[in-house]
């Protein structure tokens, strides 16, 4: 294991283009609990320096504004937010993300207007989701070169907002002229406002969407579930095409264990890409730790992943 | 005339009077890039023990009301890596390296300081006796002052190099603490380390951090921090390196005022990489308005009761510059 000297990180005032709440389109939803709990976001950026070189999978540690909006947390936020690269425009010299506003940090990203300029560092994670040879995922599979992305069947699992670094990677995958499916979980209809993204990605082989609460147009139920169907059914779909299977996920964690298991029962490769709360984003702090079944068993979110193989996560024990 | 911002002590010499705080700059590695290493006043390591030492289970950190909590539990690559590579590559940088040492005995911290003697390029050790995250070690021998003595004792004896040792907020008599371990042979301490803290996440009803508490470090622990370097500096005749929620010029300069030498920037660093650079930046400025030629002129000015070791000037030959005022973009 290397130690990455983070020469390449950039860090720079971003000018805010974009700053919107996704509100849920169609229909006004219906009432329930989680309609109401849950307040998505759109934040654009003009990073030139992230946009031409971050890799799916990668974050930005972002300054918040100082003050809750909401007066609900004094003192806070204080620390960066780690966020992920939601989409990039290397033309425009732009990067977006996607977050769910969840406390003082994300809300004080919601309260931004265009033309607010934000303190960013990024683009970081030496692990990002393995799409080329130059791709190096860290840990146990270091070293290893990803399938020719051509022949690649890409399986994007997303569970709610953990969708939101899997457009870029999907963006990238069939700029590679991969087949990509992605797999989307959300809990109701009000989420559904995640996955309308990928809708207007082009060339995707396939899009399915779970709802937890029943919903129209989307299957009820998990998004383990539309991947452990779609794993059945490999081996008809190799039958056509026998090109590699790659599962790639994010969201959270009872998810991601679930999207392990089933990718190990079917012999299949998959990534994941786990949180944990960061203080530096840069691999300083060894805040970020999570455990491995490698040795020495921690390993830094930061600076190892966000993504790692999913084999090489240790998804048993006390932790939640 | 520029403000002379250079100060030696305790065998020290350091182009700025502000240095990073061990833990929150890993071994400056993780900061190249982000901030010019070689404008920084000192570079203190992440503590190091003899063998590796796997650190605790997560979560390890959460933030607080101005401030953090860490329990990360002195997770470090041990001596021999870090002499193998994380050292020479800092050495390089251009930067004073000071090494965080930790134990688990006596013995451990002795044979890490021996060890260290020798090693090319190290400027100082600190002794880290104040850890509140650990079992063993760390606050076991820092909250006993005859602990803390017997454990410095047995470091001075191994190491010729200045044995800075870094103090606990966690005790009732935190100049008594200080006394013992000048007593023992340091020729400088450090404060404060973290303030033991806690927090409940009241929807699964269990402590944030897997090891139930934490330490406190940012902003919220300043005033505490300052008040301790305020009762230290009267008590010892050995130099001062203050720390503890420092963020700006003007908090340096409180610390500076208060009776300390120099200072350290620890949790400031990860909300801004260039911190240590900026803040020397923002002490040359106050120095300049206020008509000082020379940073040393602050130490202990508020502190009527100061009778702590004092910086002196680098000479005026020396070729280490004053090289700071780094920009966002750096
Ligand atoms: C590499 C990485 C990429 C991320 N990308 C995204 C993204 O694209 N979109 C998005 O919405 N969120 C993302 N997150 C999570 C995001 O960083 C947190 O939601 C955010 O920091 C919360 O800050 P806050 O001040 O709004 O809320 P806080 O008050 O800090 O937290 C609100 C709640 O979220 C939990 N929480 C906070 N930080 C984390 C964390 N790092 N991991 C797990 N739980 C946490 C807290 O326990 C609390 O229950 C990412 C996290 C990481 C580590
Ligand atoms: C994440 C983290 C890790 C730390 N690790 C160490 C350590 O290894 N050794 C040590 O002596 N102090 C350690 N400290 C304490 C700091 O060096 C410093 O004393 C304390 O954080 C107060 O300064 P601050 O408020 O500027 O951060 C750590 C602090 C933090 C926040
Ligand atoms: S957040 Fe500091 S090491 Fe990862």
């Amino acid at each position: 294991m290397g130690v990455s000297d983070n020469k390449g990180t950039w860090r720079g005032r971003a000018e805010v283009t974009d700053s919107r709440r996704l509100a849920p389109s169609g229909p006004a939803a219906g009432y329930s609990e989680s309609n109401q709990a849950r307040s998505y976001h759109r934040l654009g950026l003009k990073a030139p320096e992230v946009a031409g070189r971050v890799r799916p999978g990668q974050f930005l540690h972002v300054l918040c504004p100082p003050g809750d909006p909401r007066g609900h947390s004094p003192g806070r936020p204080l620390l960066r937010r780690p966020l992920s690269v939601h989409d990039a425009d290397p033309q425009a010299g732009t990067v977006e993300m996607l977050f769910e506003v969840r406390g003082p940090g994300t809300a004080a990203l919601a309260a931004t207007l265009p033309g607010d300029v934000l303190d960013v560092v990024g683009p970081l994670g030496g692990g990002c989701f393995p799409v080329s040879g130059d791709d190096r995922p860290s840990g146990a599979t270091a070293g290893r070169t990803p399938p020719e992305p051509r022949s690649l069947t890409a399986i994007l699992v997303g569970g709610g907002v953990g969708l939101a670094p899997l457009l870029l990677l999907a963006r990238v995958l069939g700029t590679a002229r991969a087949r990509v499916r992605v797999l989307a979980g959300v809990a109701s209809r009000a989420d559904l406002v995640l996955v309308e993204p990928f809708y207007a990605l082009p060339g995707l082989s396939g899009l399915v969407v779970a709802t937890e609460e029943r919903t129209a147009g989307a299957e009820p139920g998990l998004v383990a579930d539309l991947l452990a169907r779609e794993l059945s059914e490999l081996p008809g779909l190799r039958g056509v095409d026998p090109g590699p299977v790659v599962v790639y996920a994010c969201g959270p964690r009872p998810m991601l264990r679930e999207v392990s298991r089933l990718a190990r029962g079917a012999g299949v490769e998959a990534w994941v890409s786990v949180e944990e709360r960061m203080a530096c984003g840069v691999g300083a702090c060894r805040g970020c730790a999570v455990r491995t079944t490698g040795r020495p068993p921690y390993r830094l979110v930061c600076r190892d992943g966000p993504v790692f193989a999913a084999g090489e996560i240790d998804w048993g024990g006390a932790e939640p | 005339m520029r403000p002379d911002l250079g100060v030696a002590f305790a065998g020290l010499r350091m182009k700025t009077p502000v240095m990073t705080a061990s833990g929150t700059f890993g071994y400056g590695r993780e900061y190249a890039g982000l901030v010019n290493l070689s404008a920084i006043g000192a570079i203190v390591v992440k503590g190091v023990s003899l063998e590796p030492w796997e650190g605790n289970r997560p979560p390890r950190i959460i933030e607080t009301a101005s401030g953090m909590l860490n329990s990360i539990g002195l997770e470090n690559p041990g001596l021999e890596r870090f002499l193998e590579a994380d050292l020479p590559w800092l050495v390089s940088s251009g930067a004073p390296v000071i090494v965080n040492v930790v134990g688990r005995t006596p013995t451990e911290y002795r044979e890490v300081a021996r060890a260290l003697d020798g090693a090319p390029g190290v400027a100082a050790l600190e002794a880290n006796i104040s850890c509140p995250n650990v079992e063993e070690g760390g606050l076991a021998f820092g909250a006993d002052p005859e602990a803390a003595y017997g454990l410095v004792a047995a470091m001075r004896e191994a190491t010729s190099l200045p044995l800075i040792v870094k103090l606990t907020p966690n005790v009732t008599d935190v100049a008594g603490l200080a006394k013992r371990v000048v007593d023992a042979g340091a020729d400088a301490v450090s404060l404060i380390n973290t303030l033991v803290g806690m927090a409940i996440d009241v929807e699964s009803g269990r402590a944030v951090l897997a090891r139930g508490t934490g330490g406190l470090s940012g902003p919220a622990v300043k005033p505490v921090a300052l008040a301790m370097v305020y009762r230290v500096a009267a008590a010892v005749s050995v130099p001062v390196i203050g720390m503890g929620g420092i963020w700006t010029g003007r908090d340096a300069v409180e610390f500076l005022m208060a009776g300390a030498s120099a200072v350290a920037v620890g949790t400031a660093t990860f909300v801004d990489p260039s911190a240590p650079v900026r803040i020397a930046g923002e002490i040359a400025e106050f120095l300049a308005r206020r008509g000082y030629g020379w940073v040393g002129d602050l130490v202990g000015v508020a502190n009527p009761g100061f009778r702590a070791g004092r910086p002196s000037r680098l000479a005026d030959e020396d070729p280490v510059r004053n090289n700071q005022g780094g920009t966002l973009d750096d």
